[in-house]
């Protein structure tokens, strides 16, 4: 199945499967979790992320048991408590 | 220790300056900065004083870690009643002004009265004195700095000072110190203005003793090995606050064209990146570099310039100079001012938006307060209820760049329709009949998270004691995760109460991210007499909180004053995680007046008080 990651609130510090676009597809064999995902491109730390599917958030205490399905857009914030 | 155990008092009426010594007792009970300010004031000002009048005083406070090696220890206070909102203000710089106030042997300066013409404090250690200031009135901050330090041979002086706003009365002007940092919100300036007061300059050259060297070098050492390797850390010094416009767009909560929207179209022409983008012109990006404040590594502030051929750069000036100044690199875009100006207008101009935010620090205006009154009275203009011979002829739409900088200009020196605008925007909607146009809480405009899917926020915007603020409580982190109101009454309440401490401490509150609360309070148990740990900081941090709800309540606020705009309560959010939503209190009030220890009407109980030795 394929899934669009989507960042936002990240600069230059995207994770290097990413190079230099904000958007990647990842085709994914079996149905899987946001953290395995997340994983998959290379992000260890959930500090400060914020994963959207569409416009619904998924909280991070849902990230192992989530199952994302076939064209989900996912939308990866990088937030942190700013001015 | 850590305390400079001084006070300067300034009374402008007899022109006397004298020094008296801190009550240290207060120091212990409220730290420093705004709480310690914050109690002087309530000490020595009735809250129902007219804050315009010679009654009300204007307090600057340091606090016990300013001026030291602590990280982003150079913050300062403005404490007063504030002209917007007739609440309690107390508004936080960084810079070097504070810092300079503190080395010069003072932890507060008290002014008081009003003087019979313009004048200007001198301070240089010991030494204090009023001086006229017939010459600098009329004068921008731009002006003023340079102009007093040729005049006082000192060039290592730091300043703060009023821009026109502050003098013709702008309801939100501010005290903008080394150019392009300020006392921002509540308008602490137009009370500067109302004393005829222009300016204070101040030369230190005092150190700061701390009371246990060792323990307080090694506390700071221990700090800095979190705070340097931190990613926020990294992110604030490479990106800024601006990076949030992004986040927040996505999101739904970026208020748009006065919170009639959630989400902004032109973000990208004036987020992070967008200050990034080479320009045809010179080959040059909008950003110049980033800056820090004193004792900060973090360097959250942005230097900016302005497209060299753009129109708001050469030719004449609305004041018969010319605008070749604003060709200069300066105090550049962060979050709030970019949101205020941009998608709070519907303006996706980037040269215009960094001409107004020049323009707010040349003349001293609050940001925030500005974008979103020119915001209102666009909206008034859309809705017919304000007209063109009203505005002068100016087309006050949504989206139109040049009426927004001709906005700012004539509010600036309170000219034509500038006038209404500097009311702010509840009392310029009120004066046309259309309260439930001005997005503000106490009379204070809105900054830029729109409550309806920050659920945190909204409780924090309606409690705040200055007015609406988004740096009054800390739940942002969780409101981005958790579109709920679970929870948020205690998270809210509890990060009032530390920043309320870290607010008094003389640090930045940026820090709260990058490393933990417990690293604050060693280096303040370390830097000054008394025993203290995290749960005494949250103490102290409660009690400024009831002490300046205390002086609200006798000030005339009450519960019904604790509300969002009609708006947010009313219109669900259209697009984001909140869609569909509205803000909703009703229930998170309750369980926060409770977990405050106060009864229904939102008074502190007596064993709250008492609790708190208030």
């Amino acid at each position: 199945m394929t899934i669009e990651i989507k960042l936002f609130g990240f600069g230059d510090d995207r994770p290097p499967s990413f190079s230099n676009d904000n958007t990647i597809r990842l085709d994914v064999d079996t149905p899987t979790t946001p953290w395995l995902l997340l994983r998959a491109i290379g992000i260890t730390d959930a500090t400060g992320l914020v994963l959207m599917n569409a416009d619904q958030v998924i909280p991070q205490r849902q990230w192992n048991d989530a199952i994302l399905q076939d064209f989900d857009r996912l939308t990866l914030l990088s937030a942190f408590e700013g001015g | 220790m850590a305390w400079q155990n001084k006070i300067l008092r300034v009374n402008l009426s007899d022109h006397s300056c004298v020094t008296e010594p801190l009550n240290r007792d207060w120091a212990q009970a409220y730290l420093g900065q705004r709480g310690l300010g914050s109690k002087y004031l309530a000490e020595e000002v009735d809250p129902t004083v007219d804050p315009l009048s010679p009654q009300n005083k204007l307090i600057i406070a340091t606090g016990p870690l300013t001026a030291t090696t602590a990280p982003t220890g150079g913050r300062s206070s403005a404490v007063t009643k504030g002209a917007l909102t007739g609440a309690i203000a107390a508004s936080n710089t960084g810079g070097m002004f504070g810092a300079e106030l503190k080395l010069a042997g003072y932890d507060l300066l008290i002014i008081e009265g009003r003087a019979a013409s313009p004048v200007y404090l001198w301070i240089r250690d010991d030494h204090a004195e009023l001086r006229s200031a017939e010459k600098l009135w009329g004068r921008s901050v731009w002006e003023t700095e340079p102009w007093l330090r040729r005049e006082l041979g000192e060039p290592q002086a730091k300043i703060a000072s009023i821009g026109r706003a502050g003098e013709v009365g702008v309801k939100f002007a501010c005290i903008v110190n080394d150019i392009d940092r300020a006392y921002g919100r509540s308008g602490v300036g137009t009370v500067m203005g109302s004393k005829q007061l222009k300016a204070i300059a101040v030369r230190g050259t005092r150190g700061v003793r701390v009371n246990d060297p060792d323990a307080f070098r090694r506390a700071v050492l221990d700090t800095m090995k979190i705070l340097q390797p931190s990613p926020v850390r990294k992110r604030f010094t490479v990106r800024g606050t601006h990076n949030m416009m992004d986040v927040t767009n996505r999101f739904g909560s970026l208020p748009t064209r006065n919170c009639r929207d959630v989400q902004f179209e032109g973000v990208e022409a004036i987020n992070a990146d967008a200050v990034r983008v080479r320009r045809l012109s010179d080959g040059k990006p909008s950003l110049q570099g980033n800056k820090a404040c004193f004792a900060c590594t973090i360097g959250c502030g942005r230097v900016a310039t302005i497209d060299p051929v753009s129109p708001l750069v050469n030719g004449p000036d609305p004041q018969g100079g010319d605008r070749s100044r604003y060709q200069l690199p300066s105090g550049g875009l962060e979050y709030e001012t970019a949101f205020a100006f941009g998608p709070m207008c519907g303006v996706d101009d980037l040269d215009t938006l960094n001409y107004v935010n020049f323009l707010s620090n040349e003349q001293g205006m609050d940001p925030i307060s500005l974008g979103v009154s020119i915001a209102a009275a666009m909206e008034l203009f859309e809705e017919n209820v304000v007209t063109l011979e009203d505005t002068g002829g100016l087309e006050l739409r949504f989206g139109n760049a040049e009426a927004l900088a001709r906005a700012a200009e004539l509010t600036a020196f309170g000219e034509g329709f500038g006038a209404d605008i500097g009311l702010g925007a509840d009392r310029l909607c009120r004066k046309y009949g259309r309260p439930e146009l001005a997005m503000v809480v106490k009379g204070q405009e809105f900054p830029g998270y729109d409550p309806r899917a920050l659920k945190g926020m909204a409780l924090a915007y309606a409690t705040s004691n200055r007015g609406c603020c988004h740096m009054r409580a800390r739940p942002l982190l969780d409101d981005f995760s958790n579109v709920s109101t679970d929870g948020k009454a205690e998270l809210v309440k509890t990060t009032q109460d530390l920043v309320g401490a870290i607010d008094s401490s003389g640090t930045c509150v940026f820090t709260n991210v990058m490393f933990p609360p417990e690293h604050l309070a060693q280096m303040i148990d370390a830097a000054c007499e008394g025993d203290w740990d995290l749960e005494r900081l949250h103490t102290v941090g409660e009690r400024i909180w009831n002490l300046e709800r205390r002086f609200n309540l006798a000030a005339g606020f009450s519960k019904d004053d604790d509300r969002l705009p009609e708006r947010t309560t009313s219109e669900p959010a259209g697009a984001g995680a909140g869609k569909g939503q509205i803000a909703d209190l009703s229930q998170m009030l309750g369980e926060y007046y409770r977990l405050r220890g106060w009864d229904a009407d939102g008074v502190p109980l007596a064993e709250t008080l008492n609790r708190l030795e208030l």
